[in-house]
């Protein structure tokens, strides 16, 4: 689906068959299976192998599977997608991406071998933006290509890149948080902000989470499963404000019946994008189980 | 198919294996196998690896395998690494 809950995004190292097995019970909406940061070069082609047959072994279906590829200018990541796509996951990730043509590469490639795999499902792609050039680029970025469902932020390479450190606070990418939510909205696709890398500072997590929420994420990646329950709890909709978008979409509904398309729910003025955030809302609250 | 080199793949971890390829003289394949779970799983993991080598389109092979627990996809994955690596310039 190219629209889903895509809260939490959890990478795992491709190279280490022992975080395989317990994928399903860790909660994540999205795993990212690693083969380019978390792989040492030497091991690149012995981990391409071991994903081969670990997606044509082992029947997940708690979260949507993703991998993340090597870019397309290395020597790897074209022999990646020969791996990757037969094994049918639900999406690619493609980092340091920097402009259209890097989509619009990936998903020819993803196109060709799904078709001579014979797979009829969609593989979406999710580019990771992680540069100045890429934020500045994010919105051709993110319409680039109809398989684009969402667009992923990596604050570690864009700090380095704009010649910056990485703060907990953040401040350092705030302008480019800020972009890439406005590029992935026009785009109609996901935003989702980047990791938390200090599993042990949790508060700092939630502090984060909220901030990412506040912008516009509809996500973060995180680096630990005990990191999925903070960030689903920041991103769950408290019950007021279920309460609120179930008045707003009732009142909304009397108003149609009687011909009106704005009305006033006691002080407060219901228009069309009130009424689509509180549609949001209910929509995310019945995914989390929470009406 | 004829391996040129020693190779080996995968490393001595919990769930993976080390998979430790060469060549030999004639058409066989010689498994050799250290297991923490040798006396339950010896024969099978033996049979996997066997099969694996056969599949692939190999002879001439010792494989010699140091497992801690991998699960036979992992044991197939290793030995294709370690082979394909053996069989490179």
């Amino acid at each position: 689906m190219k629209e889903r809950l895509r809260r939490t995004r959890l990478y795992i190292p491709g190279n280490n068959p022992h975080f395989f097995e317990g994928l399903d019970l860790f909660g994540a909406d999205q795993i990212i299976i690693d083969l380019e940061d978390a792989v040492p070069v030497e091991e690149k082609d012995a981990t391409r192998i071991l994903l081969k047959y670990a997606l044509k072994n082992i029947k997940w279906n708690k979260f949507e599977l993703t991998v993340r590829i090597n870019p397309l200018s290395t020597p790897f990541g074209e022999k990646d997608l020969e791996i990757v796509v037969p094994g049918a996951p639900d999406g690619i990730y493609i980092p340091k991406a920097e402009k259209a043509d890097d989509i619009i590469a990936v998903e020819r490639i993803v196109e060709r071998i799904r078709k001579e795999s014979g797979i009829e499902k969609t593989i979406w792609i999710f580019p990771i933006i992680e540069t100045a050039r890429g934020v500045m680029n994010a919105y051709e970025i993110a319409s680039s290509s109809h398989l684009v469902a969402g667009i992923a932020f990596g604050a570690e390479d864009f700090t380095a890149d704009i010649g910056t450190k990485r703060t907990k606070e953040g401040k350092e990418s705030f302008v480019a948080r800020s972009l890439i939510v406005m590029a992935a909205k026009a785009a109609s696709v996901a935003a989702l902000d980047t990791v938390w890398s200090d599993v042990e500072d949790v508060d700092g997590l939630i502090e984060s989470t909220k901030e990412s929420k506040m912008l516009g994420f509809d996500g973060r990646g995180i680096i630990h499963p005990s990191q999925v329950e903070p960030v689903h709890n920041v991103f769950a909709p408290t019950k007021e404000e279920i309460e609120q978008a179930l008045q707003i979409i009732e009142a909304m509904e009397e108003a149609r019946k009687k011909g009106l398309g704005v009305i006033a729910l006691g002080r407060k003025m219901i228009d069309a994008p009130v009424l689509a955030r509180a549609k949001r809302i209910i929509e995310i609250a019945k995914l989390m189980g929470l009406i | 198919m004829r391996i040129k080199k020693p190779a080996q793949a995968g490393r001595r971890d919990t769930s993976d294996l080390l998979v430790e390829v060469e060549p030999i003289e004639g058409n066989g394949i010689e498994i050799v196998l250290e297991s923490s779970v040798k006396r339950l799983f010896g024969e099978r993991i033996k049979e996997v690896a066997e099969g694996t080598i056969k599949r692939l389109g190999y002879e001439g092979v010792r494989c010699k395998i140091i497992d801690d627990g991998a699960l036979d996809y992992v044991i197939q994955a290793r030995i294709e690494a370690a082979l394909m690596r053996a069989t490179e310039d």
